[in-house]
């Protein structure tokens, strides 16, 4: 008999915190969720983060994502922010690659492990980008060409990651070019190649699409993992036997510590947002290659990078030579 | 009453050590060309640090020579209507730190009155009616239609 | 081509499409006239709205938000001398003058207003009949030139600088540092930046435009106000267009400086600030009423609107020819764009003809548009020159304060601008100009930056700078305009020597 009720009250107990745990779960989000931006608006990290999120409120009840964009510091007080907010899960942010790379730049004390991750919707890799009336048609080529003459190639600014991803080329194929930085963004770099100011540039196709489709521009491979959707018949370097792989990420994040149930809803809310026809079209459309990785995937990467610029800062001298 | 020439020998010392503070540091950040030429960053600044050194002398110049006129050209800094200005210059200060802990309405609602009174209103409903008009109109316009955040007091 | 014509305008003319133009307008004017709210938070902010509606329907509402907001940032520059958007800092010279010391707001609004609608419908056809060509100019332009026209920009420095010339270059000066503080570009290396996280990006420009024009322009109206016991009496307006003698004062300054600004426009990276700027400069260099100017001037107000809005169109030259915004509102243009599926590009014309014409004739519209609502609202915006001081001054202190917030949400900002309002109040007093200022801020990145990259383009040799025949023209242009207002007296002494000898 008394073992009869100790179980009843045990059901009872449980069911109860079943019940309120899943009216927790289910309570969020019930106010507005901040996003801070650490970008200008209009840019690639401003838009895709926009986008993810317009996506996300379709799929998630009650969610409504207000963006704030913070662009101080270069993007470093916007995730500072976002470091340092509440983790009720109201409070969210977007981080970009510098932000594995500003640790090693005597710029803040900020790594990736004051955040959790919840989903990287792009990583745009760098592509070598040529005019279309060039001399050479493969990456192999190019790298002949470099060694005969003197090559000058954009980027988006001393010390970024563009100019980076020259640098290890150049390590990797034992080659020498001229930097030109353009700091005013790939846009500038797409006017300077198209207009024959200079010869190439290993940036993030997105803003050379338009050139690249008309036939004024080429590209020749990408540092990626896989082959890109934009540019499926472009091979990466990693299949023509370099293993190079640079990508400019953007990820949403929430500060470290946040609820896990809120995480999850989160990830799971990014996930089918990434993942759903219309999103894809829609970054698609903007030049942008959708990527879908959200959670453990996407720490990964950061991780990862983290890693990888750790060893570059430490080879290389950037602001001497 | 303070006349320009005096202004114009303050101007110029301070532009000169400014130039000349500028051109210290420009120094150590590297001056001149590099060898696959691009400049070093302190050469820009550097230059700029020298540019004010050599205007601020030629100010001072230009002042010695035209005694006259500039002595004649006073400056309003002491008068009671700049003694009104400095006094807002306070309010001010005090309003940012407000504006930072206690939020827009709260540091608005405080500040509109005590300019108001200052400048010598003296209608408390005039008072009264603009500070709130002018608080509700902010908050529709940048918190309802723009959706844009304003500052909040700390504990929200 | 001429169904393709018909068609673009029956969807320009769509019943939609004419109400969205109309908000778009309106919000844009509103949001320009408010200093630290931009053109591109307006845009950005308007963006998602696009996407409810096919085709050209949403990017012709942001074209009047684009056209709007250049325009608006005119209003708030004429009636309180704070510029709405860097693009209108520098109608305050001749606009506010105009409005408060000659009495006149309705007429500096009306020759802003006309200004404005002239410059961007000029553009407007420029972009339709010339974009192809235009288009080759813009992607001429490499380093060498950009450096070249930056220095022209801040010799203008001379000619802006209302008060001493000398105080004027040393304002310049100053501006041309800040701009430096931050992370420089063309070496990844720290400047000036103190282990601050703010200053690692350097100080932002709208702070400091809001402090020195807004913020010490209120501090001097407390001054002023003082001890006035009557309001002087209201101002009425009588007409809000400009009179015939008027235009025809004006007309070839309006003309000049839509061409620069559509020529400005079409160069990726440049825009209104500048373009405004060098309009005015090239107004006061070749007019008859030199020595008006900065006291009120109608060819003042006319040269930096017709400058500003004529960018416009300019601007849409590089981003639908070859697919490369020009500044941060048509990079959110293209993007609105491709998301439609219209591609810009030099494939454009051949695949979506009918899109091309109807953006053409949306962006005629929107000029159009934004004209009718000037003029219709210059009487009600006018009345804010009769609201009492008391109650104004208050209030712009606010808008000051929300506007620096809202630009980037940073407190920092916000004592910045305090911090140069403060400056300002006493540099005014000093008759220093706050617009060298300003222009050393805008132009200083530009120029530096293109100067060291030349270089790094060249291998260190000088000559790069004079083998390109426009950086060389320009150049030259900059070496005169920044030595005019010393060889001008001289000349002129020259030539009266030459006449007394010649009469004798």
């Amino acid at each position: 008999m008394k073992n009869l009720k100790a179980l009843g009250l045990l059901l009872a107990v449980s069911t109860m915190m079943v019940t309120t745990s899943v009216n927790v779960m289910a309570a969020y989000p019930e106010n507005d969720i901040e996003v801070i931006v650490p970008k200008g608006a209009g840019g690639g990290t401003d838009t895709s983060t926009r986008g993810l999120l317009t996506y996300m409120e379709k799929n998630l009840d009650g969610a409504s994502f207000n963006v704030t964009n913070n662009s101080d510091g270069g993007g470093i007080t916007g995730m500072l922010l976002t470091a340092g907010a509440d983790t009720d899960g109201y409070t969210l942010g977007a981080v970009t690659v510098e932000l594995d790379m500003f640790c090693f730049q005597d710029k803040t004390e900020l790594t990736y492990e004051a955040f959790d991750t919840i989903a990287m919707p792009i990583g745009a890799p760098a592509a070598l980008i040529v005019q279309a009336d060039a001399p050479y048609n493969t990456i192999d080529e190019f790298v002949e060409y470099c060694k005969e003459n003197n090559v000058q190639v954009g980027n988006s600014g001393s010390g970024a990651i563009w100019d980076i991803a020259t640098y290890l080329f150049e390590e990797e194929y034992e080659v020498e070019t001229t930097h030109i930085p353009y700091p005013n963004g790939t846009a500038d770099i797409a006017a300077a190649l198209t207009g024959g100011h200079i010869d190439a540039t290993m940036a993030d196709p997105s803003s050379f699409m338009t050139q690249i489709e008309a036939g004024t521009l080429k590209c020749l491979g990408v540092m990626a993992a896989e082959r890109s959707k934009l540019l499926p018949e472009v091979p990466t370097f990693t299949e023509e036997g370099h293993d190079l792989v640079i990508r400019a990420w953007a990820a949403l994040v929430a500060p470290a510590g946040t609820d896990e149930e809120v995480l999850e809803t989160l990830r799971e809310s990014a996930k089918a947002a990434l993942e759903s026809e219309e999103c894809q079209d829609y970054f698609m459309s903007q030049g942008i290659e959708p990527l879908t990785y959200v959670g453990e995937e996407a720490a990964q990467i950061i991780a990862d990078d983290y890693e990888m610029y750790k060893e570059i800062f430490e080879t290389y001298d950037f602001s001497e030579e | 009453m303070v006349s320009m020439k005096k202004c114009n020998y303050i101007i110029s010392v301070v532009t000169a050590v400014i130039g000349g503070i500028i051109l210290y540091l420009s120094l150590d950040l590297g001056f001149g060309i590099k060898a696959k030429g691009g400049t070093r960053s302190g050469t820009w600044p550097g230059v700029i640090g020298i540019l004010l050194i050599v205007f601020a002398i030629v100010l001072c110049i230009t002042t010695i020579k035209n005694k006259q006129k500039y002595e004649e050209n006073k400056i309003k800094l002491t008068l009671p209507e700049n003694k009104r200005v400095y006094v807002i210059m306070v309010v001010f200060v005090v309003f940012s730190v407000l504006l930072t802990y206690f939020g827009i309405y709260i540091a608005g609602a405080l500040m509109i009155p005590t300019v108001m009174l200052i400048l010598g209103e003296k209608n408390k409903k005039t008072i009264a009616l603009v500070t709130v008009f002018t608080l509700i109109a902010i908050y529709l316009i940048f918190e309802v239609a723009l959706k844009t955040k304003l500052p909040k007091p700390f504990w929200v | 081509m001429t169904t393709n014509l018909i068609t673009a305008f029956t969807e320009a003319f769509s019943p939609y499409t004419i109400i969205l133009l109309l908000a778009g307008t309106g919000a844009g004017i509103l949001i320009g006239a408010m200093p630290g709210l931009s053109v591109n938070m307006g845009i950005a902010l308007l963006y998602p709205l696009t996407f409810a509606f096919d085709g050209v329907t949403g990017i012709i509402m942001l074209l009047g938000v684009y056209c709007g907001a250049i325009y608006g940032g005119s209003i708030s520059a004429i009636l309180l001398k704070t510029p709405g958007t860097p693009a209108s800092a520098a109608t305050t010279l001749d606009g506010y003058p105009m409005a408060n010391q000659m009495g006149q707001p309705g007429r500096a609004l009306g020759l802003s207003t006309m200004a404005s609608t002239f410059g961007g419908v000029f553009s407007a056809v420029c972009l339709m009949i010339f974009a192809p060509q235009l288009a080759k100019v813009a992607l001429s332009f490499s380093k060498p030139e950009y450096f070249a026209l930056a220095l022209f920009g801040i010799s203008i420095i001379t000619s802006v600088s209302s008060g001493s010339v000398l105080k004027g270059v040393i304002g310049g000066l100053v501006g041309l540092f800040i701009a430096t503080i931050g992370v420089d570009a063309m070496t990844g290396s720290m400047r000036f930046t103190f282990k601050s996280t703010y200053l690692l990006g350097g100080i932002s420009f709208i702070p400091i435009l809001i402090g020195l024009f807004a913020f010490s322009q209120v501090l001097l109206s407390v001054e002023e106000e003082y001890g006035q016991k009557h309001e002087h009496k209201k101002v009425k307006i009588h007409r809000v267009l400009p009179t015939a003698s008027d235009i025809k004062r004006v007309f070839g300054t309006m003309l000049r400086s839509s061409v620069i600004g559509t020529f400005i426009g079409c160069i990726p990276g440049t825009g209104g600030d500048i373009s405004s700027f060098i309009s005015y400069d090239q107004a006061k260099k070749w007019s008859k009423y030199k020595d008006n100017f900065g006291k009120g001037e109608p060819q003042g107000i006319v040269a930096c609107e017709a400058g500003n809005n004529s960018v416009s169109g300019g601007a849409m030259i590089p981003m639908l020819t070859l697919g490369i915004p020009g500044d941060g509102a048509t990079a959110i243009l293209l993007g609105a764009l491709m998301v439609q599926g219209i591609a810009p590009g030099p494939l454009l014309f051949q695949n979506s003809p009918v899109q091309v014409y109807t953006i053409f004739i949306g962006l005629l519209m929107a000029n159009l548009v934004m004209g009718l609502f000037g003029f219709s609202l210059i009487r009600i915006f006018a009345q804010v020159i009769n609201v009492p001081k008391k109650i104004l001054i208050p209030i712009i202190f606010l808008m000051t304060f929300v506007g620096t917030y809202s630009y980037n949400h940073s407190m920092i900002d916000v004592y910045v601008m305090v911090g140069f309002g403060f400056l300002g109040y006493f540099l005014n007093k000093m008759e220093f100009s706050m617009s060298s200022v300003i222009l050393g801020i805008i132009l200083g990145s530009t120029a530096e930056q293109n100067f060291s990259g030349s270089l790094m383009m060249s291998g260190g040799s000088f000559s790069i700078f004079v083998t390109h025949p426009i950086c060389l023209i320009f150049l030259l242009i900059s070496f005169v305009s920044l030595l005019s207002p010393v060889l001008g007296p001289a000349v002129k002494r020259i030539f009266r020597r030459e006449k007394a000898s010649k009469q004798n």
